[in-house]
């Protein structure tokens, strides 16, 4: 028989059977539409929180550090070699030394981070007050926790601005060229920015003065690769070369696999329900091919033989569950969408930022199609077996 | 038994031989056919008749190949059928066996004429050529008006008529009908017969009838009469002529 003619039979008897077929295609659809709007929801909130996690700049940004600072050392020779690494666009070097800042009549124990602008834009530094500092110049950009340290009060920190504050750092012997011993630099420098922190104090300050003062080796540097998919390939470089790398990749896979998990746990809830739905469709076509004997034994005595009976039976099924999966995918979709909708206008009322709670990657779209096609096949396959066995004495006997 | 004279010019169409038929296993089992040996002939009206439980109608379903037999061969058109698979015995009778039923049997969802070009669609036909095809079958039987009806909507001779449609729509050489006209009476019984006749004359087919209704032997070219799984005997047209008012007095005959 030609699949064309078993598809039409097929159709035909879904459509005599219309509030049957309906329930059927009913329970496929509500099991499917319950995966797809749970898992849409695990693929939203995921995203979500990779998105405030992480900008998208950040995923591109891979840091780097000297696992020995006497074997290999982190310099402008070795940025160079960095910077020479396919897609890697930009290397900006920091310098982590520790020390003290004199500002308002006291001072307190600071980690100065030396960097230029460029640095501090790749680190995604959100400043509160003022700009970042110009390379050139003597700004530096404190963070709201030395304001506090040092007795400026809240409403001062934006007039702080401005200002002159002193500080002196204890550069240590490795930092410096060889041969050099450890040394206290000084130097009074004008705040430019304040960052909003209420960790520990820091300040960011050009690392030219530090390079100035005799600073050759760097702490660590952010290097910025042209595209996310190229960052694994440049750091397996950099890797290659003996510094170790480290990038928000690494948090996001994670994030990634506690979703992965969260996914599993709201697509079973869902499953019961398409579990419960296979049952009914189970017992649909069970019931129908009953039903059906008699046609059974008039197809298999006009001449049709037990593969077509078998393809018969297991196209109902497989109609009943991409029918019902269609719709349940378009539902659950459909759902998620609305519910974007309301919680959206509810952020805008409110006057917070659009958010997007239900994602449905098309990927996972054809991925369910597909499952419920097998659920639809695994299902219809013992029936439609049944139904190929019928011998046809007995079924065009069977009142 | 008497011979055919006739099979002595003709070659048979249908051939069995030897045919037991066993129902059940071990000690439970019944032979219901024990040993039929019996040649059909082309273009002619056989009639089976016998009364109920004789074994007429398991020996028309081992013809067509809807009974498996144990013992014995059944060769239709020079091809032994009886040692094929079922489905090999399915695609078969579909090329060359119409049959028709007491009850017409429907796919209930498919209307008049797409349950007419079942058998064509089961032979993998192309479906406009089979609903052609299946129109054309109609009209033999007179039956076109009602293509686009549901079956069940239709009186039990419509019904049996369209069943006839069905059976010739593959054009197959042999058309076999258990108790047609059971079910109907005798106005449409006739029409049913009339059939059978001109199918016979102008399409040259071979029908076989299994009936116990006796007063239709008179337009048989041949009657095999069945009794408790034997052969009793089979009777020419020129044998059957002045016999066939007296059999048709036996209680339960017309």
């Amino acid at each position: 028989m030609r699949s064309q003619a078993l598809f039409k039979i097929a159709f035909k008897s879904l459509l005599g059977k219309k509030l049957r077929s309906t329930l059927t295609v009913g329970g496929v659809m509500v099991g499917i539409a319950a995966i797809v709007f749970l898992v849409s929801l695990a693929y939203g909130i995921q995203n979500l929180i990779i998105e405030q996690a992480t900008g998208l700049e950040a995923l591109k940004i891979v840091d780097i550090a000297s696992v020995n600072n006497k074997v290999l050392k982190l310099d402008s020779n070795s940025m160079g070699q960095l910077k020479a690494i396919p897609h890697v666009s930009k290397v900006e070097p920091l310098v982590n030394i520790p020390g003290q800042l004199s500002f308002a009549g006291s001072s307190t124990d600071i980690v100065s981070f030396g960097a230029s602008a460029e640095y501090v834009r790749l680190a995604e530094i959100a400043l509160k007050y003022g700009d970042i500092f110009n390379d050139n110049d003597n700004g530096i950009i404190v963070n709201t926790t030395i304001l506090k340290l040092v007795g400026v009060a809240e409403e001062d920190y934006e007039s702080s601005l401005g200002k002159e504050a002193t500080i002196s750092l204890v550069v240590s012997q490795e930092m410096l060229a060889d041969g050099e011993e450890t040394k206290v630099v000084e130097e009074t420098l004008r705040i430019v920015g304040v960052v909003e922190d209420s960790e520990n104090p820091y300040i960011f300050l050009p690392v030219r003065i530090l390079e100035n003062n005799g600073v050759v080796n760097y702490s660590q540097a952010k290097a910025q690769v042209d595209a996310k998919e190229n960052v694994a390939n440049a750091r397996q470089i950099i890797e290659s070369i003996g510094f170790k790398t480290n990038s928000v990749a690494d948090t996001v896979a994670q994030i990634d696999q506690v979703f992965t998990i969260f996914r599993v746990i709201l697509a079973s809830f869902g499953a019961i329900a398409l579990i419960v739905a296979a049952l009914g469709m189970f017992n649909t076509l069970t019931v129908s091919l009953l039903e059906r004997t008699r046609e059974v034994g008039l197809m298999k005595a006009l001449g049709a033989r037990r593969r077509e009976v078998f393809s018969l039976f297991l196209i109902e099924s497989l109609l009943i569950s991409g029918m019902g999966g269609s719709l349940g995918i378009a539902l659950g979709f459909g759902l998620g969408q609305i519910f974007n909708y309301v919680i959206n206008r509810l952020a805008q009322a409110t006057g917070n930022d659009m958010v997007v709670i239900f994602s449905t990657p098309y990927v996972f779209v054809i991925g369910i199609f597909v499952f419920a096609l097998v659920v639809g096949f695994l299902t219809g396959i013992y029936p439609s077996q049944r139904a190929g066995r019928i011998n046809p004495l007995d079924a065009l006997r069977y009142e | 038994m008497a011979q055919p004279h006739a099979g002595k010019t003709k070659h048979d169409i249908i051939h069995l031989k030897d045919v037991k038929k066993t129902y059940g296993t071990g000690e439970q089992a019944t032979e219901i056919l024990h040993g039929i040996n019996l040649s059909i002939y082309p273009q002619e009206f056989t009639i089976i008749y016998g009364p109920s439980g004789s074994g007429k109608s398991t020996l028309l379903n081992t013809i067509i190949g809807l009974e498996e037999i144990r013992e014995g061969t059944v060769t239709i058109r020079g091809s032994v059928i009886s040692n094929q698979d079922e489905d090999t015995r399915a695609r078969f009778r579909n090329r060359n066996i119409g049959v028709v039923y007491q009850s017409p049997f429907w796919v209930k969802t498919l209307n008049v004429l797409d349950n007419v070009a079942l058998p064509l669609l089961i032979h993998d036909e192309e479906g406009n050529a089979a609903k052609r095809k299946a129109l054309e079958a109609l009209s033999h039987v007179g039956m076109e008006g009602f293509a686009k009806k549901s079956p069940m909507t239709l009186s039990g001779g419509q019904q049996q008529k369209v069943n006839i449609a069905r059976a010739l729509v593959c054009d197959p050489a042999i058309i076999v009908a258990d108790e047609p006209t059971g079910n109907l009476d005798s106005v449409s019984a006739n029409d049913i017969i009339q059939l059978f006749l001109w199918f016979i004359t102008n399409f040259h087919k071979s029908v076989i009838m299994v009936t116990h209704e006796l007063s239709f032997l008179r337009y048989a070219d041949r009657a095999v009469s069945i009794h408790d799984g034997y052969v009793e005997s089979v009777l020419t047209k020129d044998m059957l002529t002045g016999v066939v008012d007296n059999l048709a007095r036996v209680p339960g005959g017309a």
